[in-house]
């Protein structure tokens, strides 16, 4: 945890400064008391004061701690779900939400998990049926729709 | 007395055999809605209103209330079982309604929502029928710096959430506050830390922010590994459902307290059930014996702030019945329906649509009897839902988190927000951060700035304004002392220790 | 097994599907509407605009008057402009549509809105104006607005009056009303016109901006009374209501409400709007149930006449959130 700290400290502590920063682009204060700028600025500073904080705290504890992050192949499945997932949602305005939906279900599925073709298929093509019914058909949601149609 | 007769009448209006199939439609309709990511009360209602035009108003009404009514119990159950919050006022209830489903307590996490939220939308119309005069006028009471005031309490009450960690729990909160920054600011019309984007113009919408902190954060600490699931040995019947004798003395006097709580602030304009919600929780972490339960499968955890949120809604319905006034989203989009019926909601209304109103609050006592029967009915086959395994309910709830964060607003910069947000909350749960902190401080941030400010544009003398209103000054001061009362102690431990140790 | 009949089903789905969209290709050429039409809200539900596209939305439905469904959208956001910002990028597309604020006039001056009602959509009906009046609670001390002015210059700065938003209509009738009457009032943004309605009914605030709507429950109720109204005559409803301009404070101020289209809608899609529109303003339920009860004024504007309103809309926002600061230099 130790390194996690330092490491989660240190970047927190550089956000609050330069969300202190930017709040100098908007009015401190005006005739009718704070303006835009007043809660912005005291949130950085008071930010940046508790990540140094941490960071100090963490750098006098002793010990480097645990692991924090997962190793080897947990951390690829993370990356991988994270990825799927990122690709899904920014392929969405192209391929349509229900041509996705099932596309992403069969890559984790199949690929990811390692279910047979049948399981795959099934869940896939049940849930996509399901979400579309329910969603685009009966609440209308506007869901894009992709290059094939729907 | 003339309330039952004008309750009787209401019965009246509300017992004929079209109106109770409506109410059940409505019922069943708005607990689906609720349950389905994105998909809140405000769109639920305003979905079907086109649907009532061409009833009666009475009939309208009731199938509207019905679904706002089944739409706060709806939300809690993906709350329980997957960590997603499907409508904002159950984002609170993921924290510990979702432990103990972990725990294979999912039944009886439902089963106390359920139960608490019958009680409370049942005692808020009792409320609601008795005291609207007097609540109507409490509520006018509540300018900006009551508003603020209230705000402020709520946010003092923030180290109620807070892990292990103090510092890590204030830091995610400054955090919160700083995201509720981002976008335009009512007052000066400054569009802050947008850089020329409009959706970020737009801020930090609260519930995409939820779903990607709780659920999918959630299904990121399981992808990891071959997640252990120990709902799975859950046993399913209606009698594993059931509430222990713990379970219930447990619960019992955080529903009544969740109950009035919600009510009132639920009457506050621009409060609403979500803020409801969150201050119940921290009020039971604060009153029970056992607060290092809070977070890990506490019933009040559940009991409570599902009990506010009904409360809450039940109350929200006073403004818009005695003034006119919406008290929240969905009350708003009730009211436009309202006047295409043909009525004028304002304070004439219990005098010139006196069938109409008394229907309305009948169906009520009707939809919150049709609720606790349904959803007790319905937990067995959502528990039983868990049962597929996590391999693949995994990618399920990702489906499920995506759908909703675009559902609400229809954006897709919504989903992307989601996502970024999940991969915050896992981190912040492995660096153990406390992403509930950041939420409340989200919900509460801006409605405390604006507050703030309004308050100080209305004062003649600055800050004094908060003190010189005997609500604010009392609720102010009871910040106050909420954050001076641990510091004092811990400041008067250590000069103790120092006592019996000399250093 | 299971997978050949799989992939014989995925042809059959193809096949039918590009079926289909030819179809649907070969009707768009003869008729319109098509297919389902799109009504953007670029507001929450529940507002203004929100309220005046589900009532049209739902007499057209009620009447059967569209051979396609109609689904009314909600994409708000950033005052307006996210929705509208999908109006103006779904250029030449018939079947998206999306109610009218002043906001496709305001934001364009501000520049948050890249293209206006001329270059950026198609304005299909101005049908309503929603004027604006400023109201106080019953217990107010100022009965009429001469007392309210009167107070204002003994006080100069110190009255404090509600509105929705900055930089908004509701700020710009109270900077209108302090240039035509010599006064200096605070003006108090809320977040909705709920919010004001409270702030003004408890007390917290000496007046607020309303639209007629928003206030005239209370009135009815003798709750609340109007002290003025900024418009050019008085109300049709409201015959006991002066205006600002006889009482010697001379501006005017109002809302419109209206439906606007994609920029190069064709022409059969324009005809069908018009036409329907104004079958809906012409119903008995438009002129009870919306007009009448929100005491709007309704008007019946198309094609240039208004384009022509909206360009002189565009030059009094220019003036006026020019003095207010709100425009980059």
């Amino acid at each position: 945890m130790r390194l996690a700290d330092q490491v989660s400290g240190a970047l927190l502590l550089v956000f609050g400064i330069g969300f202190a920063v930017g709040a100098r682009r908007y009015p401190y204060w005006t005739p009718h008391g704070p303006g835009s700028g007043f809660l912005p600025l005291w949130l950085g500073l008071t930010m940046a004061v508790l990540a140094a904080a941490l960071l100090v705290g963490a750098t006098r504890r002793a010990g480097p701690g645990g692991a924090w992050l997962p190793g080897g192949r947990a951390f690829t499945r993370l990356i991988v779900v994270v990825v799927a997932t990122a690709l899904f949602i920014w392929l969405m305005p192209w391929l349509g939400m229900a041509p996705g939906t099932f596309l992403f279900l069969v890559a984790l599925l199949r690929f990811l998990e390692g279910h047979g073709w049948g399981t795959t298929l099934g869940v896939a093509v049940a849930t996509t049926t399901v979400n579309w019914l329910v969603f685009m058909y009966w609440l209308s949601v506007p869901f894009p729709i992709g290059v094939l149609g729907f | 007395m003339d309330l039952f007769a004008n309750l009787a009448l209401g019965f009246g209006v509300a017992l004929t055999p079209m109106n109770v199939l409506l109410a059940v439609a409505g019922v069943i309709m708005g607990t689906l809605i609720g349950a389905l990511p994105g998909v809140g009360p405000a769109s639920g209602v305003a979905l079907l209103l086109p649907l009532t035009f061409g009833m009666s108003p009475t009939s309208g009404i009731i199938l509207l209330s019905a679904l706002y009514a089944g739409s706060m119990y709806g939300g809690t159950i993906t709350s329980v079982l997957i960590n997603t919050p499907g409508e904002s006022a159950s984002v609170v209830t993921c924290i510990d309604g979702y432990q103990m489903a972990l725990q294979g307590r999912a039944g009886p996490a439902l089963g106390v929502a359920a139960f608490g939220s019958f009680v409370a939308g049942t005692a808020g119309v009792v409320l609601l029928m008795t005291m609207s005069p007097l609540l109507a006028k409490w509520a006018l009471s509540f300018g900006p710096p009551e508003t603020f005031a209230l705000m402020l309490l709520g946010l003092t009450t923030v180290t109620g959430l807070t892990g292990d960690d103090a510092l890590k729990g204030y830091i995610s909160m400054v955090l919160g506050l700083m995201l509720a920054m981002v976008g335009f600011d009512i007052v000066s019309g400054d569009a802050r830390y947008a850089f020329g984007i409009n959706e970020m113009a737009d801020g930090v919408d609260f519930l995409p922010v939820a779903i990607g902190l709780f659920g999918f954060g959630e299904v990121l600490a399981g992808a990891e590994g071959a997640a252990k699931m120990e709902i799975l040995h859950a046993k399913y019947g209606l009698r594993d459902v059931m509430l222990t004798a713990t379970d219930w003395a447990r619960s019992r006097w955080p529903i009544v307290r969740g109950t009035f709580l919600g009510f009132f602030i639920g009457v506050l304009p621009g409060a609403g059930p979500t803020i409801a919600s969150f201050l119940s929780y921290t009020l039971e972490k604060k009153v029970s014996r056992h607060p290092e339960e809070f977070g890990h499968g506490a019933i009040e955890g559940v009991a409570g702030p599902e009990s506010a949120n009904n409360a809450a809604s039940a109350g929200a319905m006073v403004p818009m019945l005695t003034l006119g006034i919406p008290g929240s989203a969905t009350t708003a989009v009730m009211l436009g329906g309202l006047m295409m019926w043909g009525l004028r909601p304002g304070p004439l209304l219990f005098e010139k649509n006196p069938d109409f109103v008394w229907g309305l609050i009948a169906s009520l006592y009707l939809a919150n009897v049709l609720l606790l029967i349904l959803n007790i009915g319905f937990i067995p086959p959502f528990e039983r839902a868990l049962r597929l395994p996590y391999t693949i309910l995994m990618a399920l709830i990702i489906v499920f988190c995506v759908t909703g964060a675009y559902a609400q607003s229809n954006k897709l910069w919504d989903v992307g927000q989601m996502l970024v947000f999940g991969v915050l909350g896992y981190l912040m749960r492995k660096l153990g951060y406390s992403p509930a902190a950041l939420v409340l401080a989200l919900v509460l941030g801006p409605l405390a700035e604006r507050a703030l400010r309004q308050s100080l544009i209305i004062s003649d003398s600055g800050l004094m304004i908060f003190f010189t209103r005997p609500i604010s000054a009392v609720l102010v001061i009871a910040a106050l002392a909420a954050v001076a009362v641990p510091l004092v102690r811990a400041l008067t431990d250590a000069l103790r220790r120092r006592a019996v140790v000399p250093a | 097994m299971c997978r050949s009949v799989l992939s014989r089903l995925t042809v059959l789905a193809v096949v039918t599907a590009i079926t289909l969209a030819g179809a649907a290709g070969a009707l768009a050429q003869s008729k319109y509407p098509s297919r389902t039409v799109e009504v953007v809200v670029p507001f929450a539900p529940g507002g203004g605009t929100d309220n005046l596209m589900r009532t049209i939305v739902g007499i057209i439905e009620r009447n059967k008057w569209s051979p396609t469904a109609i689904n009314v959208v909600n994409r708000a956001g950033g005052s307006g402009t996210v929705g509208y910002t999908y109006l103006i990028n779904k250029k030449g597309d018939p079947h998206v549509i999306a109610g009218g604020a002043p906001t496709i006039v305001s934001a364009k001056v501000e520049g948050r809105l890249s293209a206006g009602h001329r270059d950026g959509m198609t304005v299909l009906m101005i049908v309503a104006i929603d004027e604006l009046m400023l109201s106080v609670r019953s217990e107010s001390p100022f009965q009429t607005i001469e007392d309210f002015v009167k107070a204002a210059k003994d006080r100069p700065g110190q009255l404090t009056v509600a509105g929705t938003g900055t930089n908004s209509e509701d700020h710009i009738f109270t900077y209108l009303l302090e240039k035509a009457a010599g006064i200096k009032v605070k003006y108090v943004p809320f977040q909705s016109g709920g919010e004001c309605v409270t702030a003004v009914m408890g007390g917290h605030v000496d007046a607020g901006v309303m639209n007629p709507n928003e206030i005239i429950a209370q009135v009815e109720a003798k709750k609340a009374r109007n002290l003025a109204v900024a418009a050019k005559k008085r109300m049709p409803d409201a015959q006991g209501l002066p205006t600002f301009a006889e009482k010697g404070y001379e501006f005017y101020w109002e809302q419109m409400r209206g439906v606007v289209g994609t920029a190069g809608l064709p022409p059969e899609a324009v005809k069908f709007w018009q036409e329907t529109l104004k079958k809906v303003v012409g119903t008995t339920e438009w002129k009870e149930n919306y007009i009448k009860r929100n005491l709007l004024t309704a008007v019946e504007w198309t094609g240039e006449e208004a384009n022509q309103y909206l360009d002189g809309l565009r030059g009094k926002y220019e003036k006026a959130l020019g003095d207010l600061g709100a425009l980059k230099k």
